[in-house]
């Protein structure tokens, strides 16, 4: 594997923390983010997706101001009503103005999305560095129980959690945040390994650095790029997965809006109110291809290694 | 070789026993004990009578001697028998709906490769032409649609407006297409980009080149160079999926009313029936452990750099 350019950057910038000149650390930082920012960019898709995601953004943060109606209101008379000048998509089977339900199901999925995504990559960041750091019979043990949750068909393991803790949005955020994560230790369980053994890593050791401060200031540094590629590319699925948790009735509970509450209302009323259904669903798929490309883009940006 | 299979099967048993356990201990933090959904609609019943069920069932040993005497059951084919079909055992429940699943999925895989791979193939070949752009976009659209929202949409389709398939059920050809059709379309743009890349990458080698110098015609050099050393990784990425397509399966069998495992999984949820949870769960982990193996035991087998380092 050759190094990049940017790969000795960052190398560069770690060993400059290692004597702790805490000012050039951060501009060697900054103007690595600027020269990813300027790879970034030049994914045109992945910046029309990132303006998609931060519009959506937006609506979630106050979907009370965009929204036309509260999304729980039942008009009387709406049932199943077509698309209309003042419901622009329509009501549901129970005559709720399914515009407003729409906006607030996109604070469920973004909440769930971005909360899970966290505990996820705080899961796998520790436990990959940990079995890449200390090896033999450490990394032996956790890569069996990674292999072990990795046997389980996630959905599977997430319906069972979630029909023993209670189906709610807190429930359903935990778990799966606690059962995504073996993507991540795996890639930097391998990062890790293949960066113990390179000389600054070696020099600082020699210096008399320590485990934890080996791990957070040298190695994280370099495994950080491809862990949060890998986080970005994670969101997409975690939000089809909340989806299909509350599509199957096992996750969000009503009268919460979340999309794939929606489809699952739709679901029993499909041959009568064949519109109730698109709606939430062309949502689902525009934000899950908008995180996809944006993680495209950030893989082309931070992980030069992976570009297809 | 054998060290490396050896090595492998080791760890293979290792990785069932942790998923063993955890299934257990998972169905035994279930909230209220298996008796008290048996007895919940019976009446009075005597502290001695629940007694004497827990000490026939094994129910008042200690959680590892229970766990031990499970999985010298489970070892020996019994799953237990469901508490809400009282006395059908999980086993010839399983087995049924394994085979409608086996269908299900065999076919979906089928139609996946069976499209993935000309695309992929097509597309490395005519790279940057409007059909690899066509085909990429299809493919990054594929990954995208959630299983669920895409059968509900060809139900509104074929089903409910132009009335020429069934949108449930299983058994006729006209009602496995549909499913079918769902099950298959995100491995189909999984394979599809992977076979593209992959193509890509070996008509860089040096071999190639030969035989394009030599002046093969580009038909023999991508039929029998190309194809052949590109197929690889595709091939070890199906025996890695295996786990998502369980996990779609769930879904795609729900949405259809398919009589598969997955349905199966989703009503005994619905109905707390934790011995049947906790079979088809092994099941399915059991399914991915021995799926993952035989890929790696493969692909060592087809690629020596893996087996040697």
């Amino acid at each position: 594997m050759s190094k990049s350019p940017d790969e000795k950057s960052t190398q560069s910038s770690a060993v400059q923390s290692g004597s702790d000149d805490l000012a050039g650390f951060e501009r060697a930082q900054r103007s690595e983010f600027r020269r990813a920012w300027r790879r970034f960019t030049r994914y045109k898709p992945g910046l029309v997706a990132l303006v998609f995601i931060a519009l959506l953004i937006v609506l979630a943060l106050f979907p009370g101001f965009f929204a036309p109606y509260d999304p729980t209101e039942i008009h009387s008379g709406m049932r199943g009503a077509s698309p209309s000048a003042e419901h622009l998509i329509g009501n549901d089977h129970l005559g709720r103005d399914l515009l407003s339900r729409v906006i607030f199901g996109a604070r469920t999925a973004l909440v769930v999305a971005i909360t899970a995504t966290i505990i996820t990559s705080i899961v796998g960041l520790t436990i990959g560095t940990v079995a890449g750091y200390y090896g033999s019979w450490v990394d032996s043990l956790l890569s069996r129980i990674i292999d072990a949750v990795m046997a389980f068909p996630l959905l599977a393991l997430v319906i069972v959690l979630a029909a023993i803790l209670g189906p709610s949005l807190f429930n359903v955020t935990l778990i799966i945040g606690l059962t995504f994560w073996t993507t991540y230790a795996r890639v930097v369980r391998a990062d890790t390994l293949s960066i113990r053994e390179r000389d600054f890593v070696t020099a600082a050791r020699a210096i008399g650095a320590r485990a934890p401060r080996l791990i957070i200031r040298h190695m994280l540094p370099n495994i950080l790029g491809p862990a949060i590629v890998l986080a970005s590319l994670g969101i997409g699925s975690i939000i089809i997965f909340e989806a299909a948790l509350s599509f199957l009735g096992l996750g969000v509970q009503p009268p919460a809006a979340s999309w794939g509450r929606s489809l699952s209302d739709a679901r029993p009323h499909i041959t009568r109110f064949p519109h109730m259904a698109i709606a939430p669903g062309v949502m689902i798929t525009l934000t899950v291809l908008a995180f996809n490309l944006v993680g495209d883009g950030l893989r082309d940006a931070l992980d030069p290694r992976q570009r297809e | 070789m054998l060290n490396y299979i050896i090595r492998r099967l080791l760890q293979g048993l290792v990785v069932m026993l942790i998923v063993s356990f955890a299934t257990f201990g998972l169905m035994h933090l279930a909230p209220g004990s298996p008796i008290d959904l048996m007895l919940g609609e019976a009446g009075r019943v005597t502290d001695e009578q629940i007694a004497s069920i827990e000490r026939q069932w094994g129910l008042d040993r200690p959680f590892h001697e229970q766990y031990i005497i499970w999985l010298g059951n489970v070892l020996q084919g019994d799953l237990g028998e469901s508490v809400v079909r009282r006395g059908v055992p999980v086993l010839d429940m399983v087995s049924e709906a394994a085979w409608v699943t086996i269908q299900l999925n065999t076919l979906a895989i089928a139609l996946a490769v069976g499209v993935s791979l000309p695309v992929g193939v097509l597309a490395a070949t005519w790279r940057y032409s409007r059909f690899d752009y066509a085909s990429m976009v299809g493919a990054t659209l594929g990954v995208a649609l959630p299983n669920f929202w895409l059968g509900l949409m060809l139900i509104i389709l074929f089903t409910a407006t132009l009335g020429i398939l069934p949108g449930s059920g299983w058994g006729s050809w006209q009602q496995m297409i549909l499913p079918v059709i769902v099950m298959a379309v995100e491995n189909t743009a999984i394979f599809a980009r992977m076979m593209r890349s992959s193509t890509i990458e070996v008509m860089t080698q040096d071999y190639v080149q030969v035989a394009k110098a030599k002046g093969l015609a580009q038909i023999p050099i991508i039929l029998r160079h190309v194809v052949r050393n590109s197929l690889l990784p595709v091939i070890s990425v199906i025996g890695w999926r295996i786990a998502f397509i369980l996990s779609g399966t769930i879904v795609v069998e729900t949405v259809f009313g398919v009589p598969g495992l997955g349905r199966l999984f989703i009503t005994s949820v619905d109905r707390l029936d934790y011995q049947v949870m906790q079979g088809i769960v092994l099941l399915f982990a059991v399914v991915v452990v021995i799926g993952n193996l035989l890929t790696d035991l493969t692909y060592a087998y087809i690629d020596p750099r893996i087996r040697l380092s």
